[in-house]
């Protein structure tokens, strides 16, 4: 049985060994891929120009840092949902930002544009937040945001999103459909270290926003009247987590395309073990979502031996069954 | 013709397409349609080509399909369209869009010819099997024969040289390359290549720019949708691979390398020319 | 009654075209509990949270020691009003301690940990509210009336000057009933505090209370003494059923009764 109430140190505590955790396996996925090559070699003085350089170096850092980055960005946007919606299975791609995300990086993949090319991430992260403006704006009634109007407004969101994709993928050849497609299964190929930096300066940023509304999010838990006599400015909260959280995501789809089940299945896991308390939720989802990234995406490259699966039929894989099971434990009333 | 492997990655491993049936005998087939751009221009070229009446949106070679009815993509026929046409032959290649308007299409008393495009041998059995449809054998053993001995000429060209490992791509982000057992795996073979990624099972597997590395190709063939710009900036920073070190990162054009259709030595002269050039 | 703490000056409230208060107007004053009665649907909760800021009138206005109460800001709203809703639940497992924690919000920076003081706070009110003990257990392993007297320990830790509860006894049998409405009224006596209690138990409201304040419809029909408000016309009226009104064990406090079952 946990504690019974958060204290500054077991936040602290927490973060460490989970960040200890990311490190050690940041370290073991750099050393492991579908071809031999040593870590110690690569990084040891004078390596650069060999093969084992280039591979460790060269394409499993980056490709792992990303991987981290990406999982960090859809795990806390996931507990900040999670957080605002009061509820335990919200995904984030549920809110509608994800469609806007992939509707745009399709219809510049149909103009020609290289899937390589950084005007791909760039113009799905303005679909993205294309996306999350209008749904702000249309949940909006009344002077009030509720988590209904936004699940419903997403939703909608998502149902137009996915029918312009198939229109995209309807009017271009055969091969740029099947591009699409599978630009959108979630790629995480990747050399760039600015692009990781950049996400990844950018999901540590979105997550100090949530966890800066992580008080007022808890005290919104026992409701909005509840919240508002506690001092909690509910419609500017709700307002600022979703904004931050829809960012969070908007870029995460938009560097690597949709990968399920690690904004849901993350934060659902860790409150089970941690509590629901966001002060310590936000930053473990942080750490763990990234941790949780990497070795999917470590099995991915490595399960088929020289080819692999696209990172995200690893995470529906492996999140799927186990969202079933967390629903049928949820809808008999079980435990939380 | 179908890029088939790209699509199909994924979904092959669902779809368990059907093998082709042999053709019925019947009287000469006087009104064709053709549902895939790969068997258009082998009736075409086997001088049937007056007796189509309606092809594939995607059927765009030779110039006179552009007069031809489209009725359909070549994943998505549309049933309505080509029994419009009464046609009293259909030939289509499988894939898991168009299986139920097949079909449909044979519950209509249609003939129905199907043949496959995955590799040469399918182009071979292809062209056999519709030149019987049609009743124009000996138009059909003489297209074949043209085809293989220009393909000949392409593996004479080269006989001289040394193999170059190839390796072949076809998407950027995620990095897709031709497998073993492709139709465009053989043409590398066929071109004066070794195809490094032969042994990375399935037909168009999604590999790590890692294995790209270890396998060191001395030439990347880029036949993937975008831009050049894009390839090279994808393999820039791998060094140690002799292609990107000695700027051989060739763009190779799509649109015939993915047709198994009787241009395939076409194909296979401009993947040599790019391997070997001079 | 010590001086007045919180005025109500003609409140007007409507949703979707329906005027759910009506032109009412109330003091409270610091050391006296007000109980507010009234049918289902006369405007009682929203009355309430009329009164503790948490819903905007649109006409009218509510004062605070003089002030108007919604120029202040919401964390100083927080620490002067504490209000305990109508049938409060949590969503998430958070445990009894730390939903009695929440009140203590108003008052810490930050990212709002608890300090040694806060800590004890919360554990004398579990301890004056019968919950000891129970501190590390999940909110949604408890009974209804355990989870109200947790909500209210959460008010008494606000260290509020003014306490609105609506409907705190719903859910509780007698002995809590009576427990929970002896702590507001030490609070109110000891502290001076202000506390208006929604109550649907007239007789309950009538022992209780320093003063009564009848709700019908959306407007005021009737405060004052218990006495003064419990009339048989009156509740008649405002209830819309026939009801006998009898002396509570030979006091002047009325009790409120349906009639006899064979009258």
């Amino acid at each position: 049985m946990r504690a019974a109430y958060l204290t500054r140190r077991r936040v602290i505590v927490v973060t460490a060994a989970l960040l200890v955790l990311l490190l050690a396996s940041l370290l073991a996925a750099a050393g492991i891929g579908p071809v031999p090559a040593s870590l110690w070699r690569a990084l040891a003085p004078g390596a650069a120009g060999t093969t084992d350089y280039m591979i460790v170096v060269q394409t499993r850092i980056p490709r792992v840092l990303l991987a981290g980055v990406v999982g960090a960005a859809l795990a806390t946007a996931g507990a900040g949902f999670q957080g605002l919606l009061a509820n335990p299975l919200a995904d984030p791609h549920v809110l509608g930002i994800s469609g806007g995300a992939a509707v745009f990086g399709a219809a510049v993949l149909v103009m020609g544009v290289d899937p390589v090319s950084p005007i791909v991430p760039l113009v799905a992260f303005l679909g993205a937040l294309g996306a999350m403006t209008v749904v702000v704006l249309v949940a909006r009634t009344g002077g009030r945001t509720t988590p209904h109007a936004l699940l419903l407004v997403g939703v909608v969101m998502n149902a137009i999103a996915a029918a312009l994709i198939m229109l995209v993928n309807a009017v271009a050849s055969y091969r740029q459909a099947q591009g699409v497609l599978f630009w959108m299964m979630g790629a995480l190929t990747t050399q760039d270290y600015s692009l990781v930096a950049l996400v990844g300066g950018y999901a540590i940023v979105g997550a100090v926003v949530l966890l800066h509304h992580a008080a007022a999010l808890n005290l919104l838990a026992a409701g909005e009247e509840s919240a508002a006599s506690l001092g909690v400015d509910v419609e500017r909260v709700r307002r600022a987590v979703f904004i931050a959280a829809a960012l969070l995501v908007g870029a995460a789809v938009s560097v690597s395309g949709m990968i399920s089940f690690v904004g849901l299945i993350v934060p659902h896991v860790l409150r089970l073990a941690l509590g629901p308390d966001l002060r310590l939720l936000v930053p473990a989802s942080f750490l763990f979502g990234a941790t949780f990234l990497v070795w999917a995406d470590t099995v991915a490259r490595t399960v088929l031996g020289p080819a692999e699966l696209p990172v995200g039929v690893i995470t529906a894989l492996l999140g799927g069954p186990f969202f079933l099971f967390l629903l049928r434990r949820s809808l008999r009333g079980g435990p939380r | 013709m179908t890029p088939s492997g790209a699509a199909l990655v994924v979904l092959a491993l669902l779809a368990g397409c059907d093998g082709a049936a042999p053709p019925p005998r019947a009287a000469g087939a006087a009104r064709v349609v053709v549902l895939a751009p790969s068997a258009t221009e082998t009736v075409f070229a086997l001088g049937a080509g007056d007796r189509v009446v309606g092809v594939c949106a995607q059927c765009d070679y030779p110039e006179a399909t552009a007069k031809l009815p489209k009725l359909g993509g070549y994943l998505t026929p549309s049933v309505e369209s080509v029994v419009g046409v009464r046609p009293d032959l259909v030939i289509v290649v499988p894939s898991p869009g168009n299986r139920e308007a097949v079909r449909a299409i044979e519950r209509t008393g249609v003939r129905v010819l199907v043949v496959q495009d995955r590799t040469l041998d399918d182009l071979f059995t292809s062209i056999v099997a519709i030149s019987e449809a049609l009743e124009v054998s000996d138009a059909g053993r003489r297209l074949a024969a043209d085809v293989r001995s220009r393909l000949d000429a392409v593996r004479a060209r080269v006989a001289s040289q040394l193999r170059a490992r190839v390796l072949l791509v076809v998407g950027h982000s995620p990095l897709i390359v031709a497998g073993g057992g492709t139709l465009q795996g053989e043409l590398v073979e066929i071109a004066g290549g070794t195809n490094v990624a032969a042994d990375v099972g399935n037909a168009f597997p999604q590999v790590s720019l890692e294995l790209v590395v270890a396998r060191a190709p001395d030439v990347i063939l880029d036949a993937a949708m975008g831009t050049e710009e894009g390839g090279r900036a994808l393999f820039a920073q791998l060094t140690t691979v002799p292609a990107v070190a000695n700027g051989r990162i060739v763009s190779v054009g799509s649109d015939v390398l993915f047709r198994a259709g009787p241009r395939v030595p076409e194909a296979a002269a401009a993947l040599a020319a790019a391997i070997h050039p001079g | 009654m010590s001086r007045v703490r919180l005025v109500a000056e003609r409140l007007r409230f409507a949703y979707e075209g329906h005027r759910v208060v009506d032109d009412i107007g109330l003091e409270v004053g610091g050391g006296e509990l007000v109980g507010i009665i009234g049918p289902n649907g006369a405007g009682k909760s929203t009355l309430v949270r009329l009164l503790a800021g948490v819903a905007v009138p649109q006409e009218g206005r509510v004062l605070l020691d003089g002030e108007p109460l919604l120029a202040r800001s919401r964390r100083d709203i927080a620490r002067a009003i504490a209000l305990l809703p109508q049938d409060p639940r949590v969503e998430f497992p958070f445990t009894v301690l730390e939903v009695v924690l929440m009140g203590r919000a108003p008052y810490l920076g930050g990212l709002g940990f608890a300090a040694g003081d806060d800590v004890a706070m919360a554990r004398a009110a579990l301890v004056r509210l019968g919950l000891e003990g129970m501190e590390a257990r999940g909110l949604d392993t408890l009974s209804g009336g355990e989870r109200q007297r947790v909500f209210l320990a959460r008010a008494l830790v606000q260290d509020p000057q003014v306490l609105l509860l609506d409907e705190p006894t719903t859910h509780l049998d007698l002995r809590h009933q009576s427990a929970i409405l002896d702590v507001v009224r030490e609070r109110v006596r000891r502290r001076g505090v202000a506390a208006v209690a929604v109550l649907h138990d007239l007789n309950l409201a009538a022992v209780a209370c320093d003063r009564l304040v009848l709700l019908a419809g959306g407007r005021l029909v009737a405060a004052g003494a218990a006495a003064h408000v419990l009339t048989t016309e009156r509740i008649t009226d405002a209830f819309g059923t026939e009801v006998r009104v009898g002396r509570h064990d030979g006091s002047d406090v009325p009790t409120v009764l349906p009639p006899p079952r064979d009258a």
